[in-house]
């Protein structure tokens, strides 16, 4: 019999049906997974998932886990996932750069391009990060949805507008530049009060040292002392202009720069310069050896001393938590000597943005309306001790952030530096208050000319 | 048909086959195909992030590099040179110390070289972390124990002199196990007969490490050198969790994680002409140092 035609014999009919099971578990798997991948919701009974991107931030992720729980709630057979990395060593550009590519994710996260991103095209310089996408149309143009009016327009323009549109919502901001955190009572026990010129920021400095005691602490390993030197330069700098005009004068300022007509030896940078040494000396000893992923918890553990703290606005959660008895206090650093030139400088940080990619974009867009609502925005507010960018909020009813509430009207957003090309040194970006005294030890006029040189060539 | 563990004859044909391609496929896929790519890139402005555009801009990287911004380069050409010459320097020599140290019989003795050995196993962000807290200027030990029993304090990791001889010192830490356990295996390759005609000779232990020890230790001194040479130009993330880059510790490895993904200008083209000229430094100076070393066991 030929048994090679009719039926195959028991051993190879045994593996034929193994292979075919096999195939068939294998084929299943797939179908299940590419079924929880499917997200549209049109299959019969499918559960759709929003995915949301965020980088670590222990206040923000703690609010849009519970801001996720509220939406699932409101959307019957929506399960949102919240993705999330911490931004130190790169892991967050990691996360975002794989998420993008498995086109897996709906609500992405992004620090605000600014205007600084998109720099002109005789520049010859192409966009980065999240500007590269926005300008490769690759992020969905937010402008018209109704969401946004909650939002000032103006501002969001700024921080992630391009060619007219909006490509994001940028839900915080925070005062980095000159940014001080300070301890009420250590302030109150020597009658000082919480100064509104520079004059009176180094007086109260002085009378502290004093005193005995070191008034600035800051971390100075990651570059926090450049804090002062910022708020400086942006008060200084933008002194006699409106609020409104920020972008302007950085865009004029990066121009200047890129045409030459303007150089970081320019006399004011001199003088700006001088004025962060005058302040630099009152931080604590070894400052330049202090990081950052320290500086707060121990500032905040020494109720005794160091009264100011130099550290950004996002901050008050760690601070908080490391010493939650302190009582606190934020305010700018006034830069100049006239007091109404000393408005606060806001720099736009966390912008949700959702990718052309995303599978779920009208519920990307519910989501993105379900965060913006007062209500909501409000304890993300609290929740991030971000300033508020929707002009109808205007308190967060935090006791910390009494001096920002009083003073947001006037705020400005932070200047952008002048356009430098990838690869470019920290020198050609601006001073190196590493090498500057009292940190360092060049002369003022060494470091600047170092700088000037320094963008002269990067830009040849 | 007669079956075995591994199949029939017919399938076990097969395994070879398979030994190779599977492990080759993973070599395309995970090391011929993102180098190829590392080239392609180098000739673009592209920013790294899915869907943005290549930009091909020809030699423009190659170009900025050696005008525009040839002393940021250069200065991370000499910084990863000072590394790589003062890591394996002493990475080696207390390598070779603690292999004559420690290559004893005996249970203390090798749960010693267990410890030493022990660094190794860690992760980079563990060392990192770890060597971050002892050398913080204001609440780690090292200052405290500096300032009692000189009177003098540092920022350690924040000063521009001594930034880059601590980020050493943790590397040499952390690997000089490694290279000691590779001078082991070496030292018992040597024939005692060598040292017993020796010291009937007359030798002692100084001439005899001299004369005798080291130049029998050539091929273990070869692959030590070696791997540490390229281990060391390669390095990056030890130095980007201790210093970030900054206070004169931008090697070339870091000063090409920077500008590949550091920062919001950050820009995968140029990062990859970066990746390349560390693929050529490596291959100048590992090739030169092999080169150099086989000439000499050869000699001896």
């Amino acid at each position: 019999m030929d048994t090679s035609t009719s039926a195959p014999p028991p051993r190879r009919r045994r593996n034929a049906v193994r292979s075919v099971t096999a195939i068939a578990i294998a084929g299943a798997c797939l179908a299940t997974g590419l079924t929880a991948c499917s997200s549209d919701g049109s299959g019969s009974g499918s559960k759709v998932t929003l995915t949301i991107g965020e980088w670590t931030n222990p206040g923000a992720i703690q609010f849009t886990e519970k801001l996720n729980a509220a939406f699932e709630k409101a959307h019957p057979g929506v399960t949102v996932k919240l993705q999330q990395a911490p931004t130190a060593n790169n892991a967050w550009q990691q996360l975002t750069s794989t998420m993008l590519q498995s086109k897996t994710v709906d609500v992405l996260a992004q620090f605000a391009p600014t205007q600084q991103g998109f720099a002109p095209s005789y520049t010859s310089l192409q966009p980065g990060g999240i500007a590269a996408l926005i300008a490769a149309n690759k992020v969905v143009d937010l402008k018209d949805q109704p969401f946004m009016k909650n939002y000032d327009t103006t501002a969001q323009q700024a921080a992630i507008g391009y060619n007219g549109g909006i490509y994001g919502v940028m839900a915080a901001e925070y005062v980095s530049s000159g940014a001080i955190w300070y301890k009420k009572d250590l302030l109150a026990k020597y009658n000082l009060q919480v100064p509104s010129t520079f004059q009176e920021f180094l007086n109260d400095c002085a009378t502290l040292k004093s005193k005995g005691i070191t008034p600035i602490f800051a971390a100075g390993k990651d570059g926090f002392q450049g804090g002062i030197w910022q708020g400086i330069m942006n008060q200084t700098l933008m002194a006699d202009h409106p609020a409104a005009d920020s972008v302007k004068v950085s865009t004029d300022r990066a121009t200047a720069f890129w045409q030459k007509t303007q150089s970081w030896n320019d006399p004011v940078y001199k003088t700006i310069s001088q004025e962060y040494q005058q302040a630099a000396k009152y931080l604590e000893q070894g400052a330049a050896g202090v990081a950052q992923a320290t500086a707060p918890g121990v500032w905040a553990s020494q109720a005794d001393n160091y009264p100011f703290l130099l550290d950004g606005s996002w901050d008050s959660a760690t601070i908080q938590q490391a010493n939650p008895k302190l009582n606190l206090g934020f305010f700018q650093m006034p830069g100049t000597n006239n007091a109404s030139d000393n408005r606060m400088v806001v720099k736009p940080d966390l912008s949700w943005v959702v990718p052309t990619t995303s599978a779920h974009q009208d519920l990307a867009m519910q989501w993105l309306a379900f965060f913006s609502q007062p209500d909501n925005y409000k304890q993300w507010l609290q929740a991030t001790g971000s300033v508020s960018t929707q002009p109808a909020l205007t308190s967060t009813g935090l006791s910390w952030m009494d001096w920002l509430n009083t003073h947001s009207k006037d705020a400005f957003e932070q200047l952008t530096a002048p356009w430098v090309p990838a690869g470019a040194s920290t020198d050609a970006g601006g001073p190196d208050l590493y090498k500057m005294t009292p940190m360092g030890k060049d002369s003022i006029d060494t470091v600047l000319k170092r700088s000037a040189d320094a963008y002269q060539k990067a830009v040849k | 048909m007669p079956r075995c563990l591994f199949g029939t004859p017919r399938t076990r044909r097969f395994i070879p086959w398979a030994s190779i391609a599977i492990p080759g496929l993973g070599w395309l896929l995970f090391g011929l195909y993102p180098s190829l790519a590392t080239i392609v890139y180098s000739f673009t402005q592209y920013s790294g992030l899915p869907g943005t555009p290549l930009n091909f801009c020809g030699l423009c990287n190659y170009t900025n590099a050696f005008t525009a911004l040839s002393s940021e380069v250069w200065s991370a050409i000499r910084v990863s040179i000072i590394y790589v010459v003062g890591v394996t320097i002493f990475q080696n020599a207390i390598g070779i110390g603690l292999a004559l140290l420690l290559n004893r019989r005996g249970r203390s003795y090798a749960v010693y070289r267990a410890l030493i050995f022990m660094p190794q196993i860690f992760s980079v962000a563990v060392v990192g972390a770890i060597f971050s807290l002892i050398f913080d200027p204001f609440t780690g030990p090292l200052d405290k124990l500096l300032h009692g029993a000189f009177g003098v304090t540092s920022t350690f990791l924040g000063s521009n002199q001594l930034a880059l001889p601590l980020v050493m010192l943790v590397n040499v830490w952390m690997f000089s196990g490694y290279s000691m356990l590779i001078y082991i295996a070496g030292l018992r390759n040597i024939p005692s007969e060598v040292y017993e005609a020796a010291s009937l000779d007359g030798a002692g232990r100084f001439r005899l490490f001299r004369n005798m020890t080291f130049p029998l230790l050539a091929p273990a001194f070869t692959v030590n050198m070696f791997l540490t040479v390229v281990g060391s130009l390669g390095e990056y993330a030890l130095i980007l969790v201790l210093s970030g880059g900054q206070h004169g510790t931008q090697t070339l490895g870091i000063y090409m994680f920077a500008s590949a993904f550091n920062s919001g200008s950050a820009e995968l083209g140029y990062g990859s002409m970066l990746a390349m000229l560390q693929f050529f430094l490596t291959l100048i100076v590992g090739g030169g140092v092999l080169w150099t070393l086989r000439r000499r066991e050869v000699a001896l």
